[in-house]
């Protein structure tokens, strides 16, 4: 392939060239007359162009052959402008001003995701969400996922931790898959780029996700397309869709210097209510519910939480260059950002680095090369419980909070509880995560003829990762006495190869657009990682351990190769039909089923460009009108590894070499998992533009769904790796942009999303038809209490751990006899328990219809408990521009009717712990005896309406006067302070709704097991251009 | 239309470039399939070793523990509901119990699997005879292990499990004579195979093949009620041969693990789950040690550790199961031989005076290989049938303790049971596993309890 570019290369650089020097000058403004800075002012269909400065005064050069030439600008939410210009004699050619109009749909944007090519939104069949880098940089965002928090309709962005490092889910249209991944694939200026979520070492549940490597500073725009009927092209790798990202490049001119530097404060927005159980004559309870402990002192009670959380602080400096001259343009710039976690000892660093250069070889050929290196360092606490129960949060949850967390101040020991003492981990613990990372990417454009564009990219990513786990000699964890430690190695590169040709003609009237392109990827991945046990005192090292090391070692490789084809008819200007198919292969899949093709089909009709429609009584309303429809199919290749279709035998030894049949039986003919998804939209502008609504609705089938069937253990085998099952996602979205308030002097932009996506799993194997029970799969790291279950959306919480029911579906309870510390549970004379109607009350206890509490009682049939699943996601963002030198903005989003199980509150709950205030209420006698043990084996009791709005971002943001900003040697500076999830608006009694002790696991969400919650910050940066 | 062809042509070009280029098939270094393995001689001896190793690390626990808990000779120590149904039995055990399926499903996993190795023997070509022989021998004596096995827990069994069309089950009876069959086999191809040096390699240290398949053929004998072939098997071993599972610092011992490590799930009962001791029985020393003692801060406690859910008495397990976790595991006792000629004997009618002198034998034996020795006068009670059962029946739970014998002992020796009592079994047989139940239509049905 490369031989084929060169020589292709070779033969186009021969073509003469007639090009001479103009110099082509003017002015760019909005409709209320002020200069629009930083608008793409070009050549239309070329690459050549500048961009408009402060004051919206352009100048670029363009070396071309005389003749008529369209100067065109354009800028995010404005229309684009064009400028006929003839340029006849070399030199300086003023074109005047140009006035760019109001664009709520942003119509004239130009996209590549999902066609292929770059593309007027207003042509384009499908939805597709454009976010710009004005929009990402309020509030000082750690990685970009973060930053896409509420500003796409349709994706739900879920920040599971509130680690500095903390891992996020997207989940565009609801998860696209069972067994893998439901993130979207990401592409980083043409290089798809690792987002993966190893868990190198064992942090009680959560991860990072590798997109925190990229630095959100350096992100110019970010396209994303949602489902299969935008994102066919990319075939078996987008049934979670696609998130493109830009990043920043030069412009040619002046060096053009960009400073920023920032500082922000985070801390713990609320914390837990501890059990401070006291009796009539202020004596703290035991919770034994004796005053003394056994050696006859009184009792005390602590809340370490005091100790556990901390006031962090962080910064982040950044530097930009960019210029060139003609033809060639550079881009270089360096971050580093540091953050300290609200739990004492967390911390999260990034260096990074990043630069690229364009080339244009006159009118013929483009060069662009980019790298991007950085070196990410994460000091780790554990916490949660989900899969390790050493973590600091949750030594506080396991208490009892009646153990002093604080050192024996003769012995200098910490004293354990039922699980480690939390200050033990936070001081004593070392666990940490560097990595190094380069990407890269080298994208070659070729114009042999006006209407035929060839492009190759080549892109980039390696990373290594090294995890450390360090748990030293005379911890207070249980099962870790003499200490253990733990070292992780994960080397991953991904190489992938792209090339395009398209050809544009017109073909009376109609303008056609053919593409073809192929497309090789490799994905290289190999985990090697030791632990060790009881270490020599003061060694962290795996040298240190006198037990036996234990050696884990995995290497992957996925190839995909894929070809596509996409014509494209424009007819009128007004009706675009897009028909495209990608015939895709995946090493993943055996022979027979490795071959896939993936159509797609759509059109967008704009209705006001027909003739007489802007006179027209619709026209007067809406002046810009469009209705577009498209039907599109993925694959999926991320539900298995890359070696899980094969029946793998076990390697170990018995005085020597052997080898075990495996749980799991393999198939050569399973298939990759298949979307189809069918869309539909309507684009409408109101208010001469001022107001424009975006609507899509959409339906997804996700067909063949792999999953792990059951087998009868007569098989030899456990299960069978199987295409059983089906998914559908389904759902509408809206954009809503408006500008309510527009004067000269006062600017008000206001940005509505709103998203519904309803989920259903089917096909499961039902294992018994005949009982009332669904086919169900529990899903691993969730304590079996997340599912995916027929009918139901994935990742209900299922259980039979759920209230006892009466034959109307009525919840009961058990009556209580006596009161406080003396009820017990009712019983008849008979001896059976008096059952009574009952519900939870707001405060999460049950009670009869009385309001009086009442036992909670277990019942038998496992059921649908909950549904971590929102029921609607929304934001609302304005930006107000209140003068030509301060701004302001905020953010509220929030996901509304997704529930939470509080595994937190259940553990505290039980008396063996007895942290938080259930206890404490039993141990008081508000609740009657024994109130907590049978709660406890409750699940359902622990399902809380986990809502959420929040205040996610709110920045005042101040020019300085320019005369001050010269003063001290710079063109502008600009002074902003920043808030980020200042207020949380929820009824949720834990630490926050939001955080999912599972981490990026795909079914597992909504699960709160002591993870960190998100911090509030404030902060300050101050920005500068030289 | 020139500038179409033109670049039609390079979009043909990239696709052979895409389609050519790679070569879509990535060998997995992880791991090899199971057919490489079965279609190799390195994967064919690698998986004669791993038959043996699931057998000794992950099944032989399931065997010795969970019938133990049905029939009382330990008890459970920690609240998993899977342990405390166990505990609990009769109706309180449900299908899904994951003691019980693991029991179900390691032994058919090990049946399975040796009919996978003797299949792919056989079918291997260019292996020695002599190996062949040998692998042969090591598949059939493990697969009849495991069928001899389940059918002291289930009332039938599926004699050939693993084929492609579900599993057809036969009555328990048929069970031990296909295990008796198949160690025949596995005697036979042993002998034929013994001067191989490298089937001798794969035995590991201790294990006797020839004699662990003669004293399974007569435990399984005896159990079909086949009592010539079980006094003839029993006599074909050699007084004093011994045979244990052997154990590494890799392959640990489950038993020793179950027991000791970490929070443990089992203890042993005190008297080693009998009602009553013979005086003097030192067996007992044997297997449990003294218990831990009084606690000193519980003055309710009467010295006697009880687990909490049952209140049983515990003790501190001993014998084979506290010597570390590389510590060797008897394939069967010597004096389990004696106790099976014994019982024979009775029950075919033959010489009760023989059966005496066999009981004698363990009773007042001095030295044992493995040191079980019960320290007790003759036999003196009086020499009937049934007496000499009940005597057999008690030998042989002291003798053979936790050697996943005693469930089946309690029915064949028509003990009383099933109850809830502490020391009588809380099940005649095992529900099967829902996860065969909901899979193979040809399931039987459950017995009552």
């Amino acid at each position: 392939m490369r031989l084929a570019t060169l020589a292709l290369l070779g033969v186009l650089f021969a073509a003469p060239l007639a090009a001479q020097p103009f110099t082509i000058t003017g002015t760019v403004v909005d409709d209320l007359g002020d200069p629009v800075p930083s608008a793409t002012v070009r050549l239309a269909d070329r690459a050549i162009g500048g961009a408009s400065n402060v004051d919206g005064t352009f100048s670029f050069r363009a070396d071309v052959a005389p003749g008529t030439y369209v100067v065109r600008a354009s800028f995010v939410g404005l229309e684009s402008a064009d400028r006929e210009v003839v340029l006849s004699t070399p030199g300086s050619v003023d074109i005047g001003t140009l006035v760019l109009r109001q664009d709520a749909l942003r119509s004239d944007e130009v996209v590549v995701t999902g066609s292929g090519v770059p593309t007027e939104r207003r042509q384009i069949g499908n939805a597709i969400s454009s976010i710009d880098a004005r929009d990402l940089e309020v509030g000082a965002p750690t990685s970009v996922d973060q930053a896409l928090a509420g500003k796409v309709a349709g994706a739900l962005v879920t920040q599971n931790s509130g680690n500095p490092a903390g891992g996020i889910s997207i989940r565009l249209r609801g998860p696209g898959t069972v067994l893998g991944s439901a993130d979207p694939l990401y592409i980083v200026d043409g290089v798809i780029v690792d987002n993966s979520s190893e868990v190198l070492i064992d942090l009680g549940g959560g991860s990072q996700n590798r997109l925190v490597d990229l630095n959100p500073e350096d992100i110019d725009r970010i396209e994303i397309v949602k489902g299969a009927a935008a994102a066919a092209l990319y075939g078996s790798r987008a049934n979670n869709g696609v998130v493109q990202i830009f990043t920043k490049r030069g412009q040619s001119g002046a060096p053009r210097i960009t400073l920023s530097t920032s500082a922000q404060t985070n801390a713990v927005r609320r914390t837990l209510d501890v059990n401070l159980a006291q009796d009539d004559q202020g004596r703290f309870i035991g919770n034994n519910g004796a005053v003394t402990d056994a050696s006859g002192a009184p009792v005390q009670r602590f809340d370490v939480q005091d100790d556990l959380f901390q006031r962090a602080y962080g910064t982040e400096q950044y530097l930009s260059v960019s210029g060139g001259s003609t033809g060639t343009s550079y881009f270089l710039s360096g971050g580093h950002f540091v953050n300290e976690g609200i739990v004492v000892g967390n911390l999260f660093r990034r260096y990074n680095g990043r630069a690229r250069v364009n080339q244009t070889f006159g009118e013929l050929a483009t060069l662009s090369v980019g790298g991007n290196y950085t070196n990410s360092r994460s000091d780790d606490i554990p916490n949660g419980g989900l899969t390790s129960n050493y973590g600091a949060l949750t030594g506080f949850i396991f208490g009892p909070n009646t153990i002093d967390p604080s050192p024996d101040p003769v012995t200098g020991l910490y004293r354990g509880g039922t699980l480690a003492n939390p200050l033990d981990v936070v001081n004593n613990y070392d666990f940490n995560q560097t990595t190094n990372r380069f990407t890269g990417d080298v994208q070659f454009g070729l114009r042999p003829l006006a209407n035929v564009a060839i492009d190759y990219t080549l892109g980039f990513d390696t990373f290594d990762q090294t995890a450390l786990a360090f748990i030293p000699v005379g911890t207070t964890s249980p099962g870790n006495p003499d200490g253990a430690n733990r070292r992780a190695e994960l080397s991953t590169t991904l190489i992938n190869h792209d090339l395009t040709a398209r050809y544009n003609r017109m073909l009376s009237g109609i303008e056609s657009t053919t593409l073809v392109g192929g497309t090789v990827q490799t994905d290289n991945s190999q985990t090697f990682a030791v632990s060790t046990r009881d270490l020599a005192f003061g060694v962290e090292t795996i040298a240190g351990g006198a037990g036996t090391p234990v050696v884990g070692e995995f290497r992957s490789e996925r190839i995909v190769v894929g070809a596509f084809a996409q014509q494209t008819f424009g007819i009128g200007d007004r009706l675009f039909l897009t028909a495209a198919g990608r015939y895709d292969a995946s090493s993943v899949f055996g022979e027979s089923e490795r071959w896939n093709f993936y159509p797609k089909v759509s059109a967008s009709y704009d209705v006001s460009r027909e003739r007489g429609y802007e006179g027209s009584v619709l026209g007067r309303a809406f002046p810009t009108l469009r209705v577009r429809a498209s039907y599109g199919e993925t694959g999926g290749i991320t539900a298995i590894g890359p070696y899980t279709r094969q029946t793998n035998a076990g390697s170990t030894s018995y005085f020597g070499p052997a080898f075990v049949s495996p749980g799991n039986r393999g198939a050569e003919d399973i298939r990759p998992e298949r979307q189809r998804e069918i869309e539909g939209g309507l684009d409408l502008a109101m208010f001469g533009g001022r107001l424009g609504l975006e609507f899509s609705a959409y339906s997804q089938d996700i067909t063949d769904l792999l999953l792990f069937a059951t087998l009868a253990p007569t098989t030899g085998f456990n299960t069978a790796l199987q295409n059983v099952g089906d998914m559908t996602n389904q759902g509408v979205e809206l954009l809503l942009r408006a500008q309510p308030v527009r004067t000269p002097g006062i600017r008000w932009n206001s940005t509505v999303t709103f998203a519904t996506n309803r989920n259903e799993v089917s096909g499961i194997e039902d294992p018994d038809p005949d009982d009332d029970l669904p086919g169900a799969i529990i899903l691993p790291d969730s304590f079996s209490s997340s599912a995916a279950i027929n009918g139901e959306p994935l990742g209900v919480f299922y259980s039979s751990r759920a209230f006892q029911r009466n034959a109307d579906g009525q919840i009961v309870g058990q009556a209580v006899s006596g009161s406080g510390r003396t009820a017990t549970p009712a019983v008849d004379a008979s001896g059976n328990p008096v059952l009574v109607p009952a519900s939870v009350n707001e405060d999460g206890f049950l009670v009869d219809e009385a309001g009086n509490p009442v036992y909670p009682v277990r019942g038998t049939v496992a059921r649908v408990i909950g549904d971590p699943n929102p029921d609607f996601t929304a934001s609302w963002i304005n930006e107000i521009e209140l003068s030509r030198s301060v701004s302001m903005r905020f953010q509220l989003d929030g996901a509304i009717g997704g529930d939470v199980f509080n595994f937190t509150r259940r553990l505290a709950a039980l008396s063996a712990f007895g942290t938080l205030t259930d206890y404490q209420r039993e141990l008081e006698g508000d609740l009657p005896a024994g109130y907590n043990s049978r709660a406890f084996a409750i699940f359902e009791a622990y399902v809380e309406d986990g809502s959420y709005v929040k205040l996610r971002e709110v920045s005042v943001s101040y020019a300085i006067p320019v005369a001050v900003a010269n003063r001290v040697g710079t063109d502008s500076m600009r002074l902003t302070v920043f808030g980020r999830n200042l207020a949380s608006f929820d009824s949720y009694s834990g630490y926050d709704p939001e955080v999912n002790v599972g981490g990026q696991r795909t079914g597992v969400r909504g699960f709160d097991f002591v993870e960190v919650p998100l911090p509030r910050t404030i902060g300050l940066t101050l920005s500068a251009t030289l | 239309m020139k500038d179409f062809r033109s670049v039609a042509a390079l979009g043909a070009a990239l696709l052979l470039v895409t389609a050519s280029g790679c070569d879509l098939t990535v060998e997995n270094p992880n791991a090899a399939t199971l057919d490489e393995v079965l279609s190799t001689r390195v994967g064919v001896i690698g998986f004669a070793n791993g038959l043996q190793r699931t057998y000794a690390v992950n099944t032989l626990d399931n065997i010795v523990l969970t019938p133990g808990t049905t029939a009382r000779e330990v008890a459970v120590v920690r609240t998993f509901a899977s342990l405390q149904e166990l505990e609990t039995g009769g109706t309180g055990l449900p299908g899904d119990n994951g003691n019980v399926n693991a029991l179900f499903s390691s032994l058919y996993s090990v049946a399975v699997d040796a009919q996978r190795l003797i299949d792919a023997a056989q079918a291997l070509d260019g292996l020695e005879p002599a190996l062949e022989a040998g692998l042969v021998a090591i598949g059939s004596f493990y697969k009849a292990a495991a069928l001899g096995a389940l059918a002291q827990n289930f009332e039938q069994v599926a004699l050939a499990p693993g084929g492609l069309s579900p599993s057809v089950y036969s009555p328990r009876q048929d069970a031990f004579a296909e295990a008796v069959r198949l160690l025949s086999i596995a005697e036979q191809q042993a002998a034929a195979a013994a001067g191989n040096a490298t089937f001798r390699d794969l035995l590991p240290t201790g294990f006797d093949l020839v004699n662990s398949a003669r004293a399974y053929r007569a435990r399984f004998a005896l159990f079909g009620g086949d009592y010539a072939q079980a006094i003839a098997a029993a006599n074909a071993v050699p007084a004093g041969a011994t045979s244990v599972f052997a154990y590494a610092a890799d392959a640990q011992n489950p038993l020793f693990l179950a027991f000791y490590q970490g929070t443990p799930s089992y203890a042993v009962r005190d008297n080693l789950g009998l009602p009553a001791i013979q005086a003097g029985d030192r067996r007992v020393d044997f297997y449990t040690d003294v218990d831990l003692g009084p606690n000193a801060e519980d003055p309710a406690d009467d010295g006697t550790l009880r687990n909490d859910q049952s209140n049983f008495p515990i003790d501190r397990a001993a014998g084979f199961v506290d010597d570390g976790a590389e510590a060797p595991l008897p394939v069967y006792l010597p004096d389990e031989l004696r106790l099976i000629r014994a019982e024979a004997i009775v029950r075919s009618g033959g010489d009760l005076a023989a059966a005496v002198r066999e009981i004698d034998a363990v009773r007042t034996a001095t030295s044992d290989p493995f040191g079980v020795v019960a320290g007790l006068p003759p036999y003196s009670g009086p020499v009937t049938a049934a007496a000499l059962l009940d005597e057999i029946y008690y030998q042989r739970a002291t003798e053979l303790y936790l050697q996943g014998l005693r469930f089946e002992d309690q029915r064949r020796f028509g003990r009383p049971g099933p109850s809830t009592d502490a020391f009588q079994r809380n099940r005649t047989f095992y529900p099967y596993p829902d996860q065969e139940q909901q899979t193979n239509p040809n399931t039987p049905a459950n017995p009552a309890i």
